[in-house]
């Protein structure tokens, strides 16, 4: 029976990732709590799954890897060897090994990864501690122990066996065929399987106890056994459960120690037959054959015959009819991705009937629709639900980075994670992956300061970052957020100054609030150096469009001397969002609902200038007024002196007022991405279909801004 | 009608595979368990006549998970599944009661093997 291998790599790597993932959580709480042997042990559970499965797959270099690191940490769960940070160190890098080597397989490349220095490390650190490998021994049971008989015994018996006994005489044409065997054994390399020997005395005892028999058994073990000396020890168990062990040849312990081929002999006395003990044998694995010879059989062989009153377990137990539980099932991404598609059509379809039936006033119609209608978003509802994987997945790995990050910088940083339990569509979680590794990043390196500095401060050596997710309305907020530095607007703006991303008279019109748009330019690092782990050319502007892809946005809230918080605003999913309708200049477009705070009708003669551009003041806020008309570029409606509504937009701290020609309602809408020559176009998020089949654009309000 | 088998193993990897070898060879998987809580619990609800029970688990390991059910049921046939180098685990989970084992990595034909003669043994 031959396996396909392959068709299990997908699943291996998934779970072997998830095992790397918590090996590297577990080693953090050690780290930090070195006496915790509990979480030695769990760290050991996890190492060894991973070898277990590693070796399924034949992965050699993981299997071996993951085995050392077993060795090691069995020495650690004994407590023989204290938890040092060497040690946790060592452990870090295996630890990185083996997502290198997955990471390999991953993607099929080839090769070896050379870990031959971690090998050694490992060996170093286990036979410092004087506990080199050591062959585990094997216990055999008691019973078994007793009667070694090797060869015949020496021990004269007071009963001759030439003087007819008054006992029950053993069957003769047996005994006698037994000393025409070899008394000696043969010396020869190619030695012949031991032959085990059972002398008369001890075939007499067992012959004096009515219905008794006496066998020698040549077990044969299957050729590619794994642990022989378990099998034995299997073997030993089931005969003492049949009767009583009379010797082995090769002894017990060259059984224990597995020096013998593959077959061996035993002795047995018993009351059963040797049907049954040849059923009882073979019924263990591993085992390809027995010959069982009875060397003594009982008096009456009726009376002994076959203690048939056993019953086979009965196979209608199985007939209960069992309920089945709830058991989950793993889906490739791009089956749900087809999926959403698919309700996304759905609810366009839907749109549109009800536009059609909105032409007609037939009741049914519209009890049908609505009943459509429900079902469409409960179906979207349970479509949606499926793609959502708590944040933890990904927020995961960040604790040791933090630690690498700290420790490379000689910075002292606690890491708080809140709110893993979050939940996210699994495109969109890892999509911001990067953009997250790129924010905490910097946190550590530009935000913390070193303890030094920080006690110079007034701050606590160690700097805090925290990294929390939580839901705000139609968002899933992801923030980053340290006690560090903080952003000094000015150096922002010289900065940019100095790389020429603005110009000077740019530079003296910057204010406080344009930190975000600037920090967010291409090119724009504040760092000096780079630092080893981190620079890697990924800078705040991936983080922003990235995270504007996705539909959501970013806001920097940053105070000098106290701190920065960096939020992700990401929609909960990617592909269906509610959205505000609007008219102007006879197009459709969509306002994103998670946007919008409110609307208003407004009247010409309100509009203020402030600096220059236009504004509405409302309950004392002042707002800066879009008009989306003249922002499009399209033919102006909103020029007369009529009110006309307008949609108060937010993002973060940020408000906008956009004008339009009128407000046409709430809806549902299914986002297509604009095509890779429409991307460069600013202003929209995408595009969608409307019930009537045309195409409205979708407002990206925070390129409006 | 197919003799009945519970998974236990804390790698869904490892399970699919065991479950995809026997179901091919026409086993009735009734369920599976990531643990030995979660084992004991299924044992006693489904009650199934083989259980494949990995030795190192999360919650509770193997070795304990086949003393908790050999209480629930002395007839029960636990297959203990083992990697190599846990000589001194199986043998100690033999002498909890269970009726054998394997060793990772599996050979199909070997765990086919090892389960019909657990299920055929009459002990």
């Amino acid at each position: 029976m031959e396996m396909d291998i392959s068709q299990y790599k997908d699943l291996f790597i998934t779970e072997a990732q998830e095992h790397l993932d918590s090996l590297n959580k577990f080693l953090l709480q050690l780290e930090s709590d070195p006496a915790n042997l509990e979480v030695v042990t769990e760290i050991f559970r996890s190492a060894h799954t991973l070898k277990g499965m590693s070796a399924t797959m034949g992965y050699d270099q993981l299997t071996e890897l993951a085995h050392e690191m077993e060795n090691l940490l069995e020495h650690l769960r004994t407590g023989d060897t204290p938890v040092t940070s060497g040690i946790v160190d060592t452990l870090f890098s295996c630890f990185d090994t083996l997502g290198a080597i997955i990471n390999a397989i991953a993607e099929d490349r080839p090769g070896q990864i050379d870990y031959s220095g971690l090998v050694s490390d490992i060996r170093a650190i286990v036979n410092g501690a004087g506990l080199g490998p050591e062959a585990e021994p094997i216990v055999v049971p008691e019973r078994a122990r007793e009667p070694v008989a090797a060869g015949p015994s020496p021990e004269p018996e007071p009963s001759p066996e030439p003087e007819p006994s008054p006992e029950p005489a053993p069957e003769r044409p047996e005994a006698r065929a037994e000393p025409a065997e070899p008394p000696e054994p043969e010396r020869e390399p190619p030695a012949p399987p031991p032959v085990l020997e059972i002398d008369e005395a001890e075939r007499q005892k067992f012959a004096a106890i009515p219905g008794m028999r006496v066998m020698r058994l040549t077990v044969q073990l299957d050729s590619e056994c794994l642990l022989k000396s378990v099998r034995v020890f299997m073997v030993f168990k089931k005969l003492a459960q049949l009767g009583e062990v009379l010797g082995s040849a090769p002894p017990v312990e060259a059984l224990e120690d597995e020096k013998f081929e593959t077959t061996f002999q035993v002795g047995l006395a018993t009351h059963e037959g040797s049907e049954r003990v040849e059923r009882a044998i073979l019924a263990i694995a591993e085992i390809s054959g027995i010959e069982v010879e009875t060397l003594v059989e009982p008096e009456e062989t009726q009376a002994a015959g076959e203690s048939s009153g056993r019953v086979s377990r009965p196979s209608d137990q199985s007939q209960m009819t069992v309920a089945r539980k709830t058991q989950s099932v793993r889906v490739n991404i791009a089956r749900l991705d087809t999926l959403m598609n698919l309700v996304g059509e759905l609810v366009i379809n839907r749109t549109r009937l009800a536009q059609i039936a909105s032409g007609f006033e037939i009741a049914e119609l519209r009890e049908a629709l609505d009943q459509t209608s429900r079902l469409t978003a409960e179906l979207q509802d349970e479509v949606m639900k499926t793609r959502m994987v708590p944040v933890e997945h990904v927020f995961n790995r960040f604790p040791r980075m933090v630690r690498d990050l700290a420790r490379a910088d000689g910075k002292e940083v606690d890491f708080v994670v809140e709110g893993k339990e979050i939940e996210l569509d699994r495109t969109i979680l890892d999509e911001i992956s990067d953009p997250l590794i790129h924010m905490i990043r910097n946190a550590v390196d530009h935000g913390i300061a070193s303890p030094e500095r920080r006690r110079v401060q007034g701050k606590p050596s160690r700097g805090t970052v925290r990294l929390a997710a939580y839901r705000d309305r139609n968002y899933v907020a992801i923030e980053v957020e340290d006690d560090g530095e903080g952003i000094d607007p000015e150096r922002v703006f010289d900065r940019a100054l100095a790389r020429g991303l603005v110009t000077e008279d740019e530079r003296r019109a910057l204010g406080a609030d344009d930190v975000l748009r600037v920090v967010c330019m291409p090119g724009f690092s504040t760092s000096e150096k780079v630092s080893g782990v981190s620079g890697r050319g990924v800078g705040m502007d991936a983080v922003k469009s990235k995270t504007e892809a996705l539909g959501g946005f970013v806001i920097i809230d940053s105070e000098p001397g106290r701190g920065t918080r960096t939020t992700l605003k990401l929609p909960l999913t990617l592909a269906i969002v509610q959205a505000l309708m609007v008219e102007v200049s006879s197009e459709t477009y969509a306002v994103p609902l998670g946007t919008v705070r409110e609307t208003h009708v407004i009247n010409p003669e309100d509009i203020k200038t402030v600096r220059n551009a236009e504004a509405i003041f409302l309950r004392d806020e002042t707002i800066p007024l879009l008009r989306l008309d003249g922002a499009l570029q399209c033919e102006h409606v909103l020029n007369g002196t009529e009110p006309f509504p307008v949609v108060i937009t937010e993002i973060g701290p940020r408000l906008i007022a956009i004008g339009v020609h009128s407000l046409i309602g709430q809806q549902e809408i299914v986002i297509s991405t604009l095509d890779k020559f429409l991307k460069r176009v600013e202003g929209f998020a995408g595009a969608t279909i409307l019930g009537s089949g045309r195409v409205a654009l979708i407002l990206d309000i925070p390129s409006l801004m | 009608m197919a003799p009945t088998v519970l998974i236990v193993d804390d790698a869904l990897f490892m399970r699919m595979m065991i479950k995809d070898i026997l179901s091919k060879d026409g086993f009735d998987i009734v369920g599976e368990a990531e643990n030995g809580v979660e084992a004991v619990k299924k044992y006693a609800e489904l009650r199934p006549d083989l259980v494949t029970m990995d030795i190192v688990m999360p919650e509770m390991d193997g070795i304990e998970a086949v003393r908790n059910i050999m209480k629930l049921d002395p007839g029960a046939r636990v297959l203990m599944c083992s990697a190599m180098g846990q000589q001194p685990l199986v043998v100690e989970a033999l002498e909890a009661g269970a009726k054998d084992f394997i060793i990772k990595p599996f050979q199909p034909a070997k765990v086919v093997e090892a389960v019909r003669k657990a299920l055929h043994d009459e002990e």
